[in-house]
């Protein structure tokens, strides 16, 4: 049973279980959180799937717990864990279900003023242009081939297409496109539930959401991302719908068996792994890669049609209605990538599962106007609270691999959630404080309210508090399509 | 499962499948068995309110008949292992198995 006794003290924002604690670790969990959130994590089995982790082959140093944690299955989310390259292993419960869930910002020179008139046939508009609830399809239906070319291309499928500039690919995590995507390690399955589902935005806890900047920190990198206060701005949360979901079912099922043949010893079954040099962890990475890239054409598409949104509800009645991209993001990936532990340089794989990869200024793979600020973390607040700006440091750099929070982490359940909230009052209750809302269900949106979730703020003082984040804006929603 | 995702069915077309799986235990087979049901209600919008289903070992052959789905107020998005439990008392069977939604 974990209690406060168990933990070491780094600093005020930062804690240690060390693998001595329990005889099958073979790494310590670092957690970054106050003494309150650290308290709170006790309630849910957060900190023991970290300890489960910690068991995982070939890990290169420490499993990360972020501030914004809570029980996942089998990897808890806000996690992060890196194993060795070559034959650590790669686990699809430590990426999750929802393959590169990630968001994206956009920005504008809208001041909040000159489009309040026009807010609520805006949300409507961009309810309607962005397709959402359950079982949803969108307009795009893919052949096989163009399905495959998804998988291959990502973002830049969508740039083809005519939806998407050069510089929203630049402005993309990975270019959005992750190199190694084998569409040929997809099921049949994962692509029946994918053909269709492109340029939608699902349910659950995926919306899109209309901020306005209320307060920028750091003007040099508000000014580089385009961020200025009072201007709106859009966040878009998705990810791979369907076909990312059957991809991570289809390959925890499938490493069910390769534990076996590998001689794994596991203390939970959604932690099934594979060296990342065998047959089935290749077969994997490709399958995962194929679903990410599929997130960020979604993500794209979903942003090409939020523009159209705006430029049909406000051409001629604000100066420029365009939207740029600040950046987007994964919070549910795997990544190769080159760190720096014990001194060494390792070339590992980071799985992120609730968390963001918050590269420090003048890491490779940043666009050049994000090297001397540091890459963008975007951190959106629960429903009707605050969203903030982030940058990675390189204090993220040595302690965390690069990565940061993810969001505000849920402390109440779904259904706990339907039975203490009524969604109608809710929706009344947001609409009173001036925030249009669209939402599919209004159980669904009960789900997502505010009391559900942990104090965003306190999120983001923490991982500032700890150096590996700094703020650049503070976000304030103006109106929400929930599906 | 389809009771969480309160689905309701349209009176026709009754469609018929035959489901033949495979796996290395009982809770894989089960995990195995559900994730098709998902994938046909997402795929072919069709859920099953009449099953005859036999296991032998670790296999399950099953007769499925359905209908279309008229109505799903919920999304499931994938059967999990997480906290899985198969337990055989006096005779039946008790489960604890968790989707994410």
């Amino acid at each position: 049973m974990i209690n406060l006794q168990v933990f070491k003290k780094i600093s005020d924002y930062e804690w240690e279980i060390p693998k001595t604690y329990r005889k099958d670790m073979q790494v310590s969990v670092r957690i970054f959180a106050t003494r309150k959130l650290l308290e709170a994590s006790l309630d849910d089995l957060s900190l023991e799937q970290a300890i489960n982790a910690s068991t995982l082959p070939g890990l290169a140093g420490p499993v990360v717990v972020m501030p914004d944690m809570h029980q996942g299955y089998g990897f808890p989310i806000g996690g992060v864990a890196a194993t060795r390259l070559p034959d650590g292993v790669i686990s699809p419960g430590a990426i999750g279900y929802d393959i590169n869930c990630g968001v994206r910002l956009l920005a504008s020179n809208i001041q909040l003023e000159e489009a309040e008139p026009y807010l609520d046939d805006l949300v409507t508009r961009l309810d309607q242009n962005c397709p959402s609830g359950v079982g949803t399809k969108g307009g795009w239906k893919l052949s096989d081939r163009e399905l495959d070319q998804v998988c291959l291309l990502g973002a830049r499928w969508a740039l083809k297409q005519g939806c998407a500039t050069e510089a929203d690919l630049r402005r993309t995590e990975e270019s959005g496109c992750l190199a190694g995507a084998d569409p040929n390690r997809v099921s049949g399955r994962a692509k029946e539930r994918g053909r269709s589902q492109l340029g939608t935005l699902g349910a659950g806890n995926h919306f899109l959401e209309i901020d306005f900047v209320s307060q920028v920190f750091d003007p040099g990198a508000a000014q580089a991302m385009g961020l200025a206060e009072g201007r709106l701005t859009l966040q878009i949360h998705c990810g791979s719908r369907g076909f990312g979901h059957q991809i991570c079912t289809d390959y925890v099922q499938d490493f069910q068996s390769a534990v076996r043949r590998y001689g794994i010893h596991l203390p939970d079954r959604e932690l099934v792994c594979a060296p990342l040099n065998s047959p089935e962890g290749e077969a994997y990475l490709g399958a995962m890669r194929s679903a990410a890239n599929y997130a960020f054409a979604n993500r794209q598409l979903l942003a090409h049609q939020a523009r159209k949104a705006f430029e049909e509800v406000l051409a001629g009645k604000v100066k420029d209605p365009h939207l740029y991209q600040v950046y987007d993001i994964a919070h549910n990936m795997g990544k190769v990538e080159t760190h720096t532990i014990g001194g060494e340089q390792v070339k590992v794989c980071v799985h992120r599962k609730g968390a963001t990869r918050a590269f420090g200024p003048g890491t490779l793979g940043l666009p050049p106007e994000y090297m001397e600020t540091g890459q963008p973390v975007l951190v959106p607040g629960s429903m009707g609270t605050s969203s903030w700006v982030l940058v990675g440091t390189q204090a993220s750099m040595e302690r965390s691999y690069g990565s940061s929070c993810h969001g505000a982490g849920r402390v109440m359940s779904r259904s706990k959630a339907k039975r203490e909230v009524r969604g109608d009052q809710l929706r009344a209750k947001l609409e009173a404080e001036g925030i249009h809302v669209r939402a599919g269900s209004l159980p669904g949106l009960a789900e997502e309210a505010p009391e559900a979730y942990k104090d965003v703020d306190q999120v983001v003082e923490t991982v500032c508090g700890a150096g590996i984040a700094r703020k650049v804006a503070q976000l304030v929603p103006v109106a929400v399509v929930k599906g | 499962m389809y009771a969480l995702m309160d689905i309701k069915l349209a009176h026709e077309p009754v469609v018929k499948e035959t489901l033949e799986l495979e796996s290395l235990d009982l809770e894989s087979l089960l995990v195995q068995f559900l994730s098709e049901l998902l994938y046909l209600m997402e795929d072919k919008r069709l859920a099953y309110d009449n099953l005859s289903v036999q296991v032998n070992g670790l296999v399950i052959n099953a007769q499925l008949e359905g209908r279309p789905i008229s109505l799903q107020n919920k999304e499931i998005k994938a059967v999990t292992f997480h906290n899985l439990k198969i337990e055989n008392i006096n005779g039946n069977y008790e489960v604890t198995i968790v989707f994410d939604v």
